[in-house]
């Protein structure tokens, strides 16, 4: 019989997921649902298409558990990479990118980001990463959220601010390697 | 253009063009800076998305695990056919014939499997073979029956592709379409592998051979919607080439017509 799942760390998780067993899949995807649907949402903005892709990912991540691959980073990374790439592709190939409403523009990170107090100690992993993104630079933020959040590519978010591709790309480079040190600073 | 390094943000959050996707992807293997890196990007952004962490419905849960108890896993011999793999079609189609070779290293280094898996798929890439991406686009929730049987193809040719020895080499049909002969000598398994071939009257047939002095039939196929594959005799590890002829419908004992496509079998 299956040991307890509960309490066991991702990566033993995704190892025993690789090995068939259905109860630590389960777990892992208690474990992990809350963000994969989120990020999902975030760029879909349509919660049946976003249950749809969240489905996929996960069956992807089922069938492709053994490919995981720890020198490549940490499981959530690769369900994380798997579930934006998703997203995105779904987006992407219904061209509703172009179409997307500005009306929705607004309902992103901006609007969670409302606290501006950068030396909150949260409590949550989403409010300390947050915070990290309220101490980047405006126009950085935007940048990432109309690329990442909302899944726009560079090309778009250079047309959609009207600035040169090369400004998105810089100001996108900029915002990782803020967060990064912000994050590192605020390591769980 | 200048300077592939730079383009590593971009690409962690999706924000590329699917070209330069490819190009970033073709570019990975071969700059540790990079892998690193994008191994900690990926750490960031996954960070990020707790940022907007939604609760799924519940009813969501019992889908995805009805879904998965119905759905076959693949095996771990297929390292590297991550989900970068899927845009792994970086290799340019070469349009002259091309020997790929795994870099001579210690056999017990997984780094040689790693490359010459990479290589052999790149090819197949290269020649726009489907097989990857037809099973990862899909729907996984219908598994019809076509799609069980694209399963099973493609966790033959993932064993293929990871043997330790597998070798590619691609080339062009004359009539358009692009081919690729993908073999392990210690899985004794060979595959012709054509994509994009141009429909022939129903009267016509592709006539695969394989030769060494005569040519020796070696199997008919058809133009396939994704890709057609076939699989080789074991004459193909002996053979110097294996060749492609346009035949009379049910193949001939003997070619009748110039080949279209013509690659040399990959040595040892
Ligand atoms: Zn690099």
């Amino acid at each position: 019989m299956h040991s307890p799942t509960e309490g066991s760390s991702l990566p033993e998780l995704l190892t025993r997921v690789s090995e068939g067993d259905q109860e630590a899949f389960a777990t892992f995807y208690d474990a992990t649902a809350r963000s994969v649907f989120g990020i999902v949402l975030s760029v879909l903005r349509d919660r049946a298409q976003a249950e749809e892709v969240t489905q996929e990912v996960y069956v992807e991540a089922w069938r492709l558990a053994s490919r995981f691959d720890s020198r490549q980073g940490s499981p959530a990374a690769w369900l994380n990479t798997i579930a934006h790439r998703r997203a995105v592709d779904r987006v992407r190939s219904s061209e509703r990118s172009v179409q997307r409403d500005q009306r929705h523009f607004e309902v992103g990170v901006d609007s969670l980001a409302t606290d501006t107090s950068d030396l909150v100690v949260a409590a949550d992993e989403g409010q300390r990463v947050r915070a990290a993104l309220n101490r980047l630079p405006e126009a950085q933020r935007t940048a990432v959220r109309l690329a990442y959040f909302e899944g726009r590519s560079h090309r778009e978010v250079a047309e959609f601010l009207e600035i040169p591709l090369g400004t998105v790309k810089t100001r996108i480079r900029d915002a990782m390697k803020r967060l990064r040190q912000h994050l590192e600073e605020v390591a769980p | 253009m200048s300077d592939i390094h730079s383009w590593i943000d971009a690409y962690v959050v999706w924000a590329v063009a699917p070209e330069e996707a490819h190009q970033f992807e073709a570019h990975l293997p071969n700059c540790a800076a990079c892998s690193a890196e994008l191994a900690e990007l990926r750490s960031v952004t996954a960070r990020l998305s707790q940022v907007v962490a939604t609760d799924p419905p519940p009813s969501l849960r019992d889908g995805i695990l009805a879904a998965i108890s119905a759905t076959p896993q693949e095996s771990a011999t297929a390292q590297g056919a991550t989900t970068d793999s899927r845009h792994l079609a970086a290799v340019p189609a070469s349009t002259e014939v091309r020997v790929q070779e795994a870099t001579p290293e210690r056999p017990d280094q997984p780094s040689r499997r790693w490359s010459s898996l990479l290589i052999a798929a790149a090819v197949l890439a290269a020649i726009g073979f489907g097989g990857w991406a037809l099973q990862s686009r899909d729907r996984a929730n219908d598994l019809t029956a076509a799609n069980e049987q694209v399963v099973r193809q493609n966790q033959e040719f993932t064993e293929l592709l990871s043997a330790e020895d597998v070798r590619a080499v691609s080339g062009r049909f004359t009539e358009g379409g692009s081919g690729a002969v993908v073999m392990s000598r210690s899985k004794g398994k060979a595959i012709l592998v054509a994509s994009d071939l141009p429909d022939l009257p129903a009267d016509k047939v592709y006539q695969a051979w394989t030769i060494k002095g005569d040519p020796v039939p070696a199997g008919l196929f058809s133009a396939a919607d994704s890709s057609s594959v076939l699989e080789l005799p074991d004459a193909a590890f002996d053979a110097k080439s294996v060749a492609v002829t346009i035949e009379p419908a049910g193949g001939r004992d003997r070619p009748t017509s110039e080949p279209v496509f013509t690659v040399s079998v990959p040595q040892r």
